[in-house]
């Protein structure tokens, strides 16, 4: 009786003892799992505004769009389908790898987010991930810093003996629909609306009025006057109705 | 260490340590010993005094209780990626008792969100307020209400807060070196005298007592004061405002365009008042403080300001790396005391125009009118 009893003692405490083991393990693999939750929320900042991604973890994808008033850069290299054309596929991605990080240095150094390139171009946002009542300044001073990377990139190119690079600067402020879109495979934190049409279709101005950095109305009735600017002729654009009034710049803040 | 924070990336700090005899006497009787960041700052004495005067130990919070407190510590230095403030918040919680395992796990809940409903109000009002995007305010404060905090707690959440805006800043900016406090708790003699250190922080942690509600204050930011008012954090704010308002090596005129351009950036508009209140009566002409909060500089001010006024926005939301190689640069064009003060005004700053709204202001009246 007592060896009996012993024996259903001996095995339940090693049923306790294996149950304990395991709550703790996957205690451990539950905050485990937490703390990569953590660490990947930590990394999402870097593509959508922290407060975006808390907003996402706790209420879903949809709870992330906002209205929000930001300045749009639109990028593009001039010539660019003429010179994929002349040159070989990994010169060009080299060409095009050593182009991208310069732009995106030169607009990060300035609170700017490159949001995406597009083929050749570059879109870029200021003020949509914290408010940013400097926006407009920081957009021309980015493309004012994206004008003299060039200046530099070209030099190297030349030493390479590639060809040098172009590019329009396209500049619109207004508000836009922020936030995460896309389809179940493929979602991105973006800016969405008309602002960020007309800040593509100014920069397409810069082949009509030869000129690199062009920018709206909008943008300059914000902007530090002690940036030299010179007023461009009214031309109609493609989806608005009046034409639109473009600014170059000359000289900077 | 478990945690997410030891591998932000952290800049060298290149502020030359230096002794002040007078500070460190000060800090071992309010701590027992010299913070490891004093011999960093002591070229802005009031920023030092102020780190001691704020610190929620000691004896600033009358209701709120220190556990809640010392949670609030990891979280908001978590949040503004305080390496240095971090590794004192996880030190202090080994100091008393408090194993690794268990800190992970709290940091875990915390993640999860596991936590108990009261805990969890607080967290995400301390979240709301440090992240400031957009502020904390009337809304925040009713979740704390509902979720069961006298009205004295909740404005003490929101003073541990704010002070935890302040010191994360003073010492993220400068770059404090973080490393040996983040090793501190693994050392062998750290296991064996840790008693002892549980003794000397307990001793030194003081609960503060409500007192007579000051007569009305007139100086800057009184209106952030008066709304403490019968608890010792408003007296405590009070003699913080005075220390930074007081001669020192930057210009009164300056520290007000420093906090303007804090308020500006998060559109606190108790502090921009204030601000340009301080503005005028400095004698800047309202033209000239408007053009240089737009754009943050103006031919008419000075070099040190208009040097200083594009930095202040970048202490608002960074990331610590790029903000500290911002900082060495702006340092090695200003006197160590210039550099340092300038460092402790705008930690000071974003704390203030994070307090401001959370404790004041529309659409309750305040919340002393909260019922």
């Amino acid at each position: 009786m007592i060896a009996l009893l012993g024996a259903a003692l001996v095995v339940a405490v090693a049923v306790l003892v294996r149950q304990r083991t395991q709550a703790r393990t996957l205690s451990a693999q539950l905050e485990a799992a937490a703390l990569e939750q953590q660490r990947l929320q930590q990394s999402c900042a870097r593509f959508a505004p922290a407060y975006v991604i808390d907003r996402i973890a706790t209420d879903g994808i949809e709870s992330s769009a906002e209205r929000k008033e930001i300045t749009a850069l639109f990028a593009d290299i001039v010539g660019y389908t003429s010179l994929s054309e002349r040159l070989d596929a990994p010169v060009l991605a080299k060409l095009l790898n050593g182009y991208y990080q310069r732009m995106s240095d030169a607009i990060s150094a300035h609170r700017g987010h490159v949001s995406t390139f597009l083929g050749d171009g570059i879109l870029a946002y200021f003020g949509a991930f914290e408010p940013n009542p400097w926006q407009s300044d920081d957009a021309l001073k980015a493309a004012l810093a994206m004008r003299r990377a060039l200046d530099d990139y070209n030099r190297e190119l030349e030493a390479d003996q590639l060809p040098r690079l172009a590019i329009g600067i396209g500049l619109h402020r207004g508000m836009v629909l922020a936030g995460l879109v896309g389809s179940r495979e493929r979602t991105e934190y973006a800016c969405v609306g008309r602002t960020v049409n007309v800040a593509a279709r100014v920069q397409a101005l810069t082949r009509e009025h030869s000129v690199d950095v062009l920018l709206t109305e909008e943008v300059r009735a914000r902007l530090d006057p002690s940036f030299r600017l010179r007023p461009l002729p009214a031309t109609p654009v493609k989806g608005i109705a009046e034409p639109v009034v473009t600014w170059t710049v000359t000289e900077s803040a | 260490m478990n945690t997410t924070l030891n591998q932000t990336e952290w800049e060298t700090c290149w502020l030359p340590p230096t002794r002040d005899r007078e500070l460190e006497a000060l800090a071992k009787r309010e701590y027992g010993m010299v913070p490891p960041n004093l011999r960093y700052l002591v070229h802005c004495p009031w920023a030092v005094r102020a780190s001691m005067l704020l610190n929620p130990d000691r004896a600033v919070l009358a209701h709120l209780d220190f556990g809640l407190s010392d949670l609030l510590g990891l979280i908001v230095s978590q949040e503004n990626s305080c390496r240095f403030c971090f590794a004192i918040a996880n030190y202090l919680l080994r100091v008393q008792g408090m194993s690794d395992e268990r800190i992970a796990e709290l940091q875990a809940q915390l993640a999860k969100g596991a936590l108990d409903p009261r805990t969890t109000a607080a967290v995400n009002f301390a979240r709301r307020m440090s992240r400031s995007q957009p502020a904390a305010g009337a809304a925040d404060r009713r979740h704390l209400r509902e979720a069961g905090f006298s009205t004295e707690e909740v404005l003490e959440i929101a003073f541990v807060v704010a002070f935890l805006s302040f010191v994360n800043r003073l010492n993220t900016i400068p770059a404090i070196p973080p490393g040996e406090l983040e090793r501190m708790p693994d050392r062998w003699f750290f296991r064996l005298m840790r008693p002892l250190m549980a003794n000397v922080v307990a001793s030194h942690r003081k609960r503060g007592q409500p007192i007579a509600p000051a007569p009305a204050r007139s100086g800057p930011y009184a209106g952030v004061v008066q709304a403490f008012g019968g608890l010792p954090a408003g007296e405590a704010l009070a003699q913080t405002l005075d220390g930074l308002f007081a001669p020192s090596a930057l210009s009164r005129r300056c520290k007000a365009l420093l906090m303007a351009v804090v308020a500006t950036g998060l559109g606190c508009r108790a502090s921009l008042d204030e601000s340009r209140r301080l503005l005028a009566a400095e004698g800047l002409d309202e033209g000239v403080a408007g053009r240089a909060l737009k754009h943050l500089h103006a031919p008419e001010l000075d070099a040190v300001e208009n040097l200083l006024l594009p930095f202040a926005r970048d202490t608002i939301w960074f990331q610590p790396s790029p903000m500290q190689r911002r900082a060495r640069e702006l340092s090695a064009q200003l006197t160590a005391a210039q550099f340092v003060e300038a460092v402790g005004v705008l930690s000071f700053a974003n704390a203030l125009c994070r307090l401001a709204p959370a404790v004041m202001g529309p659409p309750d009246g305040g919340i002393r009118g909260q019922a």
